[in-house]
């Protein structure tokens, strides 16, 4: 009997010291990055900043080469001084740490990793690791005990592993929710492979790492991994880390794949900001014609194509079979961008009237619920600045006063309401510019033809952030109602999603720049054997030509590539834009649509299936597909409340959070609170934050 | 100071995850020697079955292809995507000379540092490639 109440006095005891101290048990919604170095020095920071930004996430970086870890970095009473969490009123600066490496050696004492850690136990703060050597490491310092332990043994290294998912039922509604864990990820960058120690020694804290893989080699060796460090009688662990001992960069598929769970992980799914997949095609120039690309000359040859109105309901056809196809295509659409003067009955005869007649014109209003529209000027006219002397030669008409360049914009509005296609006043205040003129200066030479001598006719480009936009554009879009001006991200300073700000308009607002990527499905093709003839000119032929190595040059063609082959590389790099949670969409052209077998096949229709096959093999989750006008509110969105300071604090005993801004932001996204959208099996909501703190229930969605 | 033993490293015998006292390779061999036999020892129905199984064969080649494929399109854009990143040479030999620490670090807690120094080798390799 004495023994037994010995042993449950001694329980006790071991309960109260062990327990965490945490007076109010509350922690700001920030996340903490530890890098090794700069952006310019730290391979993982320039890997997580983007993601962290593009997600919305407040988060601080300790450079730990040059800052010391101190405790007032991490804990802070209302009056800003350090505090410990057992004490009342203190707040834990981060709800979640992020390490770009695992051991920060040299930057980081065993000081510094026992201040980490006991706030990370203290205000149950998790941890995720980025990269590295999956170190144990024993204090030099008497009595020498074990201040950093991943519980793993290393097994073997090397960069091309074929991992598989081994996620363990518990964690499955929590972490890589998301992921297709049917096929295996291929890991092409350097790894540390280890094995679970699983043993019986302890930190010097007392705790016993113990591992669970995610993701392992063929070998069954772990490269990602939860390490919960459990202390003897309790069941709950008293830390808990995601390590990955991957290398991880930007440029990595494997790592887009990794990125959001680290985040997801640290901050426990509780953060301000969100992550979507998205993915829009645009078609630009409907009802015009395209000049088309010859494999016999290598060259346009005076060829056009106009899509017809077969063309069109066959894409109606091909983008039902596309949705079936692809369950996290939902309910996908095409956009066209189209330009008026092609479906009206005389483009210079005022009123314009619409040409019903043309078997174009006919289907496309006929099919006009399938798809969406956009204003892409009434002729495709060039908006780029006038030549310097005024009658320089130019390859290209140019506009020299912003009221003839309005009446393009608004001529082609008219047609819109002509065709009466949908969502007119909402696209209203969308423009995409013909060829995206108008912000760079071009300075005439855009005809290959007329420029033999120039290998590269962009070299001589001004560009938007060098003075290139043209005024008369800017003035002209503000006087029509425009908001939003379309950009391609391939042009220097154009991807970057800004308002326009450094050009006067005449306007109290400024139009905001969204960026489109553009792919290698040329516009002036309809078929793979152009496509693949153009491709294999532009990136290995013409460099052959030249005397100079095409393995050399950024696209990297080290031999001719056929059509497969280069729908693969395509597909393989939207994929990884929209694994960067970015909206932008990709362009393309009306050929592109043009069907070129009995099957009616499509090269618009190729790409789109192997983006979804390629991007099904690797996510299961839902893809956004957004009208461009609605990229542009997002977007505008998303930089208004990331140009505001938010207070958010997670009280953890009554699970609410409280959140404030230092302005007003009518959208703010926030993933974890009660109700809201439900996507990848997480609460994503849409708050109002103003001065006046406001309080949300916290959920994390666990039962999702 | 004994950090764990310096359990970093895992033996052959643990890698392969055999019994002990017969390792990986002598394992499989006995499976693959008894799936021979098995195979060969069959009827006619076997023979159906056979054939199938070489459909089934095929059909694996056919998605091991194409596995290869996309993965070398994937490195091939990786390699695309990095030359696209100005910072990267910096990154890597820093990179490079992190592991070279870690690697005194690991020798000053008495165990082998070898794969650490060949991730330096590794980094400093790839920042001059650039």
């Amino acid at each position: 009997m004495k023994r037994k109440l010995l042993a449950a006095i001694t329980m006790l005891f071991t309960i109260i010291a062990v327990a965490p101290a945490h007076a109010d048990n509350a922690v700001k919604l920030r996340t903490l990055v530890i890098a090794t170095g700069e952006m310019t020095e730290d391979l993982g920071l320039a890997y997580i900043k983007p993601v962290l930004d593009e997600m919305g996430i407040p988060y601080v970086v300790l450079n730990a080469g040059r800052q010391d870890l101190t405790p007032a970095f991490l804990a802070a009473s209302s009056q800003g001084m350090a505090c410990k969490a057992e004490e009342a009123g203190c707040v834990g600066n981060y709800n979640g740490v992020i390490l770009t490496d695992a051991d920060l050696v040299p930057g980081f004492t065993p000081a510094e990793w026992d201040l980490l850690h006991n706030y990370e136990k203290n205000f149950r703060v998790r941890e995720a690791v980025l990269s590295g050597w999956p170190a144990t490491y024993a204090d030099p310092k008497p009595p020498h005990g074990i201040y950093l332990d991943y519980g793993l043994a290393y097994s073997s290294s090397g960069y091309n592993y074929d991992a598989r998912w081994t996620i363990p039922g518990r964690y499955s509604k929590e972490v890589f929710e998301y992921v297709n864990r049917n096929n295996p990820l291929s890991i092409t960058s350097l790894a540390f492979a280890s094995r679970p120690r699983n043993d019986e020694k302890h930190l010097k804290d007392g705790s016993i790492p113990y591992v669970e893989p995610l993701l392992r080699t063929g070998q069954d060796e772990a490269l990602l991994s939860i390490v919960r460090y459990m202390k003897p009688g309790q069941s709950a662990p008293v830390r808990e880390v995601l390590i990955s001992t991957i290398t991880n960069a930007s440029f990595l598929m494997h790592s887009k794949v990794l990125a959001y769970e680290f985040v997801n992980w640290a901050t426990q799914g509780v953060f301000i900001g969100a992550r979507f997949i998205h993915l829009a095609a645009h078609v630009d120039d409907l009802f015009r014609t395209n000049s088309q690309w010859s494999p016999a000359l290598d060259k346009e040859n005076g060829d056009t194509y106009r899509l017809t109105g077969a063309d069109i309901t066959n894409a109606v056809g091909k983008q039902a079979a596309l949705r079936a196809a692809h369950p996290t295509a939902g309910n996908f659409k095409l956009d066209f961008a189209f330009n008026g003067a092609g479906a009206v009955v005389n483009p210079r005869a005022m009123p314009l009237a619409a040409n019903w007649k043309d078997g174009l014109v006919a289907a496309v209003t006929t099919n006009k619920r399938h798809f969406r529209f956009i204003n892409h000027t009434f002729t495709h006219a060039d908006m780029d600045k006038s030549p310097v002397p005024a009658d320089a030669p130019c390859d290209y008409h140019t506009f020299t006063n912003a009221e003839a360049i309005r009446a393009e914009i608004t001529a082609n509005q008219n047609v819109w309401a002509l065709l009466d296609l949908p969502e007119r006043n909402e696209n209203n205040r969308v423009l995409i510019t013909g060829a995206h003129s108008g912000l760079k200066d071009q300075k005439c030479t855009d005809n290959p033809a007329l420029h033999p001598d120039m290998f590269n006719l962009q070299a001589d480009d001004i560009a938007f952030d060098a003075g290139g936009a043209n005024p008369l554009l800017l003035q002209a879009a503000a006087a029509a109602g425009v908001a939003y001006l379309a950009a391609d991200t391939s042009q220097k300073a154009q991807n970057v999603e800004q308002y326009i700000t450094q050009y006067e308009d005449g306007s109290k607002t400024d139009r905001l720049i969204l960026p489109r990527w553009p792919t290698n499905i040329f516009y002036n093709v309809a078929n793979p054997s152009q496509l693949e003839d153009e491709y294999n000119y532009l990136y290995y032929h013409k460099f052959i030509s030249a005397g100079d190595d095409p393995c050399k040059a950024p696209a990297m063609a080290c031999s001719p590539r056929n059509y497969r082959e280069i729908l693969a590389i395509e597909a393989d790099i939207a994929v990884r834009h929209m694994l960067s949670f970015s909206r932008w969409p990709h362009f393309f052209h009306q050929s592109n649509l043009a069907q070129y077998d009995k099957n009616g096949s499509t090269l618009q229709f190729d790409w789109l299936d192997a983006v979804f096959t390629e991007y099904e093999r690797l996510f299961s989750l839902p893809v956004k597909n957004l009208p461009y006008y609605k990229i542009g509110d997002y977007t505008a969105e998303s930089l208004n409340a990331r140009s505001a300071k938010i207070d958010a604090v997670w009280n953890r005993i009554t699970n609410r959070a409280t959140l404030s801004a230092n302005k007003a932001v009518p959208h703010l996204r926030v993933t974890g609170l009660s109700g809201g959208e439900v996507y990848g099996g997480q609460f994503i909501g849409n708050i109002s934050v103003n001065t006046k703190a406001t309080s949300y229930k916290v959920d994390r969605g666990m039962t999702r | 100071m004994n950090v764990g033993d310096c359990q970093v490293f895992v033996s052959d015998q643990e890698k392969s995850g055999g019994i002990p006292g017969i390792n990986g390779i002598r394992l499989s061999g006995i499976l693959l020697s008894l799936l021979f036999v098995f195979s060969f020892s069959g009827t006619g129905a076997d023979l159906a079955n056979a054939a199938a199984e070489k459909t089934d064969e095929t059909v694996g080649a056919a998605e091991q292809a194409k596995d290869e494929n996309l993965k070398k399109t994937q490195q091939l854009n990786d390699f695309k995507m990095r030359g696209h990143e100005s910072s990267f040479p910096e990154q890597a030999k820093s990179l490079a000379k992190d592991y070279r620490e870690t690697a005194k670090r690991i020798m000053e807690q008495g165990c082998d540092p070898k794969p650490v120094l060949d991730a330096a080798a590794y980094f400093e390799k790839q920042s001059e490639a650039f």
